[in-house]
This record gives structure tokens, sequence and C-alpha cells, in this order.
């Protein structure tokens, strides 16, 4: 066969097994790609590069976050090679490697890249898609600069990436409710809860406007708000619309607990759990628990996180031994991963104490 | 911030760029460009060492590249005097030094002066496991007690070469892994020179050095100044992989006695179908007193009024000219010429082109002519020293699927 069509094959493998969750073979049809290309163009050639993206992705959905890491290093190393190391051609690739190192909770790694990324950015001619990466480039400077406790300047930086999408009229509707979301992050480490309750506000405003009656797009921004009204203690405003979404939840999950289900179940769950529903929550959990170490392997974060999720549920339901079991397991699993200082590591913790 | 194989491969480059000689501003000199294209192997003299006691033996490093089943190994036996029966053995590194307990070994009896090829039972081999090669006297060959004579009158010595060139010749793809070991006095030393060996395994699958000979390309007039078409050129055909903008050349060059005539460089190219070869573009390499009787890289700009082409994805003749010298009976068989260093397979190992820098016979390979370039001879197993500097043309655009979309968070930090 050419090699040439062995390499469309090996990449099409890849992207059409990656949306049915079965990221092993995709990895393996990725690598075969990656040596195929390597073999034909030879080991510095550009048309490597989106093969280490994509290889890099296949990774972080296991969490194979070093091999993600020497990919992406190496795709960085082919382009600054190729292009040079001011050219606009390499600002993805650091924002690749810095979302990979934010991912990872290596926070120091994630901002150093993503500096240089926005550098980029910010010297390239505006036009065309270049202000919507700007924004978003921005955006992920601003969460890494949040993890890192720069409250303020990450407030500077995601106003200022929002402001870009604001004032662009070709984004995506969900583009604009996700910075919204950064925004009212960055608002609440600050203190500063009215600016954080008028963005959620506004981020469920456009989520009426641009999404059906029951799309979880709505749900989710209706959990947001709801979850902040409940932090300023206005219980009488939270629950509706915690009511709302949990009902909108519901309507997204079946008996079907395969990959594209998780992230559902994983809504649905904590609803049912603000809800006070364990008993609902602990057996959803409990039913999609084998599929998830199905597809991410028994030892995986997404695995880690269910385990809390369960956790909890267990704990409402008064069993509190299966809970202590099930969030060691957890604790276990993410340590493997993550430094002490990672937010899933710390609210583990923080389960286990209580 | 690499792993090492493309760090070592980035190095690698950088040496030789360090290596390069600087020409007069009577040419335009780009920077090195970010590809090339051409075969760096250098091999100046080829060393051995005599297995001349039972306690001596010699390792062959390198890194498998693919699974293979292992059939056959091949090592170059310089010189052979009433020798003993050798073992060879593939063992595992263990540490960097082979391993005590070989996983195949066969026996031979070797002939100087050539390739010995020796069988080996469908031994696996891994892709990225390091092996070594070893080869010692076969003491015992079988029995329980030593047989056979070793000593200054019994012995076989082993070949290898003097320059490390850490890579595999074919694509030049880094092995940071490969070199020579000796065992003398009881311990094992590396010694930073060239292996040559070849792996045989079944389905035509192949690895190693089969660069056992060194040569030299002459370039001169044939002592008719005047006359282009009895002229001597010789270059190297490269094919490149994908298109490349070409802006100048490295070649491994020095002049023996003294040329007048400049030395030009001339690319052609060939169809086959119509068997004509065509002048594509040439102009002016070096003038006689930027050459130097010893052998240096060279780096040749090529010129805006040469109207330089881009080389596609298909072999081009890059070749040298000039007016000057005359041919000799004496080494290096020109005199007041030009020439250009080159490897080469001297016989008697099967599959010796595949092995060559980009492998297989009709793809890069050295060339001469002795007609002033009106007709070619081609040596499938040899390789000049001459390198297409420039940089990567657009490669065309493959109908690739969308990205992979990167995984959402699974834990954003926040609790009911």
């Amino acid at each position: 066969m050419d090699s040439e069509d062995a390499l469309s094959i090996a990449e099409v493998t890849a992207a059409d097994r990656t949306p049915k969750g079965k990221f092993t073979e995709a990895l393996t049809a990725e690598q075969n790609a990656l040596k195929i290309a390597e073999n034909r163009y030879g080991p510095t050639h550009p048309s490597l590069v989106p093969i280490l993206f994509d290889l890099a992705t296949l990774d972080r959905h296991l969490a194979l976050y070093p091999e993600a890491e020497n990919n992406l290093q190496w795709a960085l190393a082919i382009l600054q090679r190729n292009f040079g190391n001011v050219d606009i051609q390499t600002a993805e690739s650091l924002s690749q490697l810095a979302s990979l190192y934010f991912d990872w909770g290596h926070w120091e790694d994630a901002e150093y890249f993503q500096n240089k990324a926005v550098t980029l950015w910010e010297k390239a001619p505006q036009t065309g898609t270049a202000p919507l990466m700007l924004a978003q480039a921005l955006g992920l400077l601003g969460q890494i600069e949040l993890e890192l406790g720069k409250n303020a300047k990450a407030l500077s930086l995601i106003k200022k990436g929002d402001g870009l999408l604001e004032n662009n009229p070709g984004i995506q509707p969900i583009q604009r409710i996700q910075s919204l979301n950064l925004l009212a992050s960055a608002y609440h480490s600050l203190g500063k809860f009215p600016e954080e309750g008028s963005c959620l506000q506004k981020a469920l405003q456009l989520a009426k406007n641009h999404f059906k009656a029951n799309a979880v797009e709505l749900a989710d921004a209706q959990q947001r708000l709801a979850g902040f009204y409940h932090s300023q203690n206005q219980d009488g405003e939270a629950k509706p619309l915690y009511e709302s979404a949990l009902q909108i939840y519901q309507g997204c999950v079946g008996s079907y607990f395969g990959y594209s289900s998780l992230p559902y179940i994983q809504k649905l769950a904590t609803a049912q759990e603000i809800a006070g529903q364990w008993k609902e929550a602990r057996d959803l959990l409990q039913n999609a628990l084998p599929s998830c170490e199905e597809i991410y392997g028994s030892s995986h974060p997404q695995v880690a996180v269910f385990l809390l999720d369960l956790a909890r549920a267990q704990k409402g339901l008064g069993q509190k031994d299966a809970a202590q079991a099930d969030l060691k397991t957890a604790l276990q699993i993410a340590r493997s991963f993550y430094r002490d200082d990672n937010p899933l590591v710390i609210q583990i913790k923080k389960e286990l104490q209580h | 911030m690499l792993s090492s194989p493309r760090t070592e491969f980035s190095k690698l480059i950088g040496v030789l760029m360090k290596a390069f000689k600087w020409l007069a501003p009577l040419f335009f000199i780009g920077s090195l460009a970010h590809a090339d294209f051409g075969c760096h192997f250098i091999l100046n003299s080829r060393l051995a060492f005599s297995l001349d006691s039972g306690t001596k033996k010699i390792s062959f490093r390198f890194t498998n590249r693919q699974d293979m089943s292992l059939i056959g190994l091949s090592f170059y036996c310089e010189k052979s005097k009433l020798p003993p029966e050798y073992k060879i053995c593939l063992t595992e590194d263990e540490k960097g030094l082979p391993s005590a307990t070989p996983l195949e070994s066969s026996s031979v009896t070797p002939k100087g002066g050539c390739w010995i090829t020796v069988p080996i039972n469908n031994l696996p081999l891994q892709a990225g496991r390091v092996y070594h090669i070893v080869l010692e006297q076969d003491q015992t060959r079988g029995g329980q007690h030593p047989v056979g004579i070793i000593d200054a009158r019994h012995f076989a010595s082993i070949a290898y070469g003097d320059t490390l060139n850490a890579f595999d010749p074919r694509d030049e793809k880094p092995d940071p892994k490969l070199n020579v070991l000796l065992f003398e006095d009881g311990k094992w030393r590396v010694l930073d020179k060239q292996p040559l060996f070849a792996l045989h395994g079944s389905g035509s699958k192949f690895q190693g050095i089969p660069y056992d000979s060194l040569g030299e390309l002459p370039i001169h007039g044939n002592g008719t100044p005047g006359e282009p078409s009895d002229d001597v050129l010789g270059g190297e055909v490269l094919h490149p992989h994908s298109g490349l903008i070409p802006n100048g050349f490295a070649l491994r060059l020095r002049k023996e006695g003294h040329p007048t005539a400049p030395l030009k460089y001339r690319v052609y190219t060939i169809n086959f179908l119509q068997h004509k070869i065509t002048l594509a573009f040439s102009g002016l390499a070096a003038l006689p007193s930027q050459v130097q009787v010893g052998y240096q890289w060279v780096t040749v700009g090529i010129k805006k009024e040469d109207q330089p082409q881009e080389f596609p994805a298909e072999c081009r003749f890059v070749t040298f000219q000039t007016d000057s010298g005359h041919p000799s009976d004496q080494a290096p068989g020109c005199g007041d010429c030009y020439l250009i260093s080159e490897v080469g397979n001297s016989g008697g190992l099967a599959e010796a082109a595949d092995l060559s820098f980009d492998g297989g016979a009709h793809v890069s390979r050295e060339a001469f002519s002795n007609d002033g370039g009106a007709t070619w001879l081609d040596a499938f197993e040899r390789d000049a020293n001459v390198v297409i500097l420039g940089n990567l043309s657009a490669p065309p655009e493959p109908q690739r699927p969308a990205p992979i979309p990167t995984p959402a968070p699974w834990f954003e930090g926040t609790t009911p």
C-alpha cells in the first residue's frame, strides 16, 4: 500500500475511535500514523506536527501526561526548527503544552509556555481567527494565574479575553458562556461577589437565548448560578434553578453507560446529590463505574472523580466505611498522577477528613 | 527538551555545521537551512582488531530499529592467518556492555579481506532494544576442552571504521548507542569507532553499516581545458523524500596538486523514458584558493543568477565539474584536480545497496561521467559526501481528519 494511503487510514482510524471512547485503539493507530509520516518525511518535518498534537491529545485522554509532554515538545521543536522561535505557528504548540501542564497541575510550567503563546498572539495581525485565538489564550493564562493565586492578574487577563469575544460576532455562544464562567471565577477569587453573580446571570441569559429548553448547556448555566446563590445563602433563588437543572440532566441519561454518556451521568449524579437524592446518585454512579473503568482503565483520574462523587453519595446514605474505602482508592489514584496541591487531591483529602 | 534520539539528530547537524568551511564573499551564503538531504557518512580509514588471543573479544553495539526474526549476521574480516574458529554471538545490552549470556550464536572460520555472513536460528529481535554482536574465539567448539590454536600466527582481525557516525546510514536516524567495544585485559572499553556489520532478518528486513570501503571521486578536465566533452564529472544522485527549495550544497572536498580552474556545480534532471539527461541549473562552487589539500566539509551557496530550481521528491544528479586537471595512473587518479570523498561497500555483502544511504538501488547513489555529462554511470553501493541544503517546500496538503478535540476537565474543583 502506498504510504500516503496507509497514513490516511491510520489517521482516520484514530479519529473514528476517539469519540467512541476507544482511546487505546486510537492511540495505536495514531502511533502508527506517526511512524509512517516519520519514515516518509523524516523526523523533523512539519507534517508530523498535527499527528503529534493528536497523539498528545490521546495521551491526555488516557492521563499519560509524560508521553503527551514528550510529543508536544517534539512538535514544538519541529516548528521552532523549521520556522523559528517567534513565528506565529509555534503559538498553538506553546498553548497545547501550557494546556497539558495546566491539566497536569504543573502551574508554573503552564504559565511559562502560555505567556510565550500570548505574546506571539498579541503580536500577530488581529485579522481572521487571530482575535479568537488571542481571547482563548488569555483565558487559559487567566485560569493558570488563578491556580497560582495571582487573582488580580487573572481577572485582568480574563476580562481582556472576554472583551475580545464580546466584540467578535462570529464566536459560538458556548465560547462566550465559558468566558463569562471564567470571569465569574476570577471575581469570586477576589471576593467580588456581585460581579460574580452578574457574570453568571449573563451566562444563563445567553444559554436561554441560544439553546433549547432541555439543553445541557442551559442546565449547566442554571447549576452554576444556583451554586452561586447557595454560596450567598440565597437558597430561595438557588432551589428552582437546581430543580430545573436536575430535570434536564435526568432527560440526558438513560440506560446507556458508554463513553459518550459519562459526562451526563456525572452531572446528573452531582445534581441528585445537591437535591439529597443520595440513593439515586449512588446507584447511578455504581452502575456507571465499571464502564468508566473499562474505558479509561481502573487507575485513571476520571475513575478517581467517580469514586469521589460515589463516596459523597455513600456518606449521604450513612455508608461511612464504604465511602472511606472509595475515597482512599480515589486518593491513591489521584496522587499517582498529581501533586498534592492539585484540586482533585485536595478535595478528596477534604472529604476523607469529614 | 526533546527525547534523546531527536536531540542527537539535531546535535549531529550542529556538529557538521561547525565543520563547514566559510567561503569568500564571492558567493551568496544563506544561513544553513532548515533541511538537508545527502550522505554525511565519513570513513577516513578502515581499522581492525586482531583476535589473536582467547581472552580478546570485539563487540558491535547498536539499537535495533524494527521487530525482526534474525536469520543472519555479517561482519568484515580484515585479515586472517591460519585462523581458529570464532564464535559470533548476539547478546542483549547490560548497562552499555554485552550480556554474558548470548541469545544466539554461530561459528565460522573466517577468510580475510571480505564480508563474512553466518546463519542465525530465527532469533526474534525487538524494535528499540540495544544489542551487541560479539566476536571471540570459539575455544571449545561445543566440546569440553579448548581446541584450536590462536596466537600471532593464527588469528583473524575484525574491521571497523575510524570515525563514529552514530546513525543508520539509510535515513541518518541517530543511534546514540552505536559503537565498537573491545575486551582486553579482562575488561571492556568503548572505542567510539564505527562498527561495520549487517543484520539479516526474514521477510527482507535488514539493518547495518555496509560502508567498509573509502574512496575519492576525481573531478578534472581530462587534460583538455578547452574541451568539455571529455571532462570527468562526479557527484551523487539524490532523491529527496519531499520537495526541497535549495539554497546551497555541502560537500566533503579537497584538491590534489594545483588546479587552476574553479570547481563548478551542475544539477541534472533525468527523463528515464526518453533516456534524456538535461542540465537544470549550474553555478560556481569553489575557487582553487578556497579548497584545501585535506578533506573538509565545504558549503556552496547557490546564487539567484544560477536560477535554481526546486528539488522535487525525485532523482536529481548533483554533480561537480572543472576544466582543470588531468588523469593519473597514481592515486588518487588525477592531478591538479578536485576530489570528493565517498564511501561504499566493497562487495560480498547481500543487500549492501539497501543498507546504504537512502537504501535500495535507483534512489540516492553515487554517479560519475567520463564524457562531460553526456552519459552517467551509477554505483548503487557507493555514496559521495554531497548534501543538498535548503528549506522544505510546503508539502501537499494531505486530506487529514479534523484535529482530535482535547478532553474536557475531569474535575473542576467545585463542590455542591
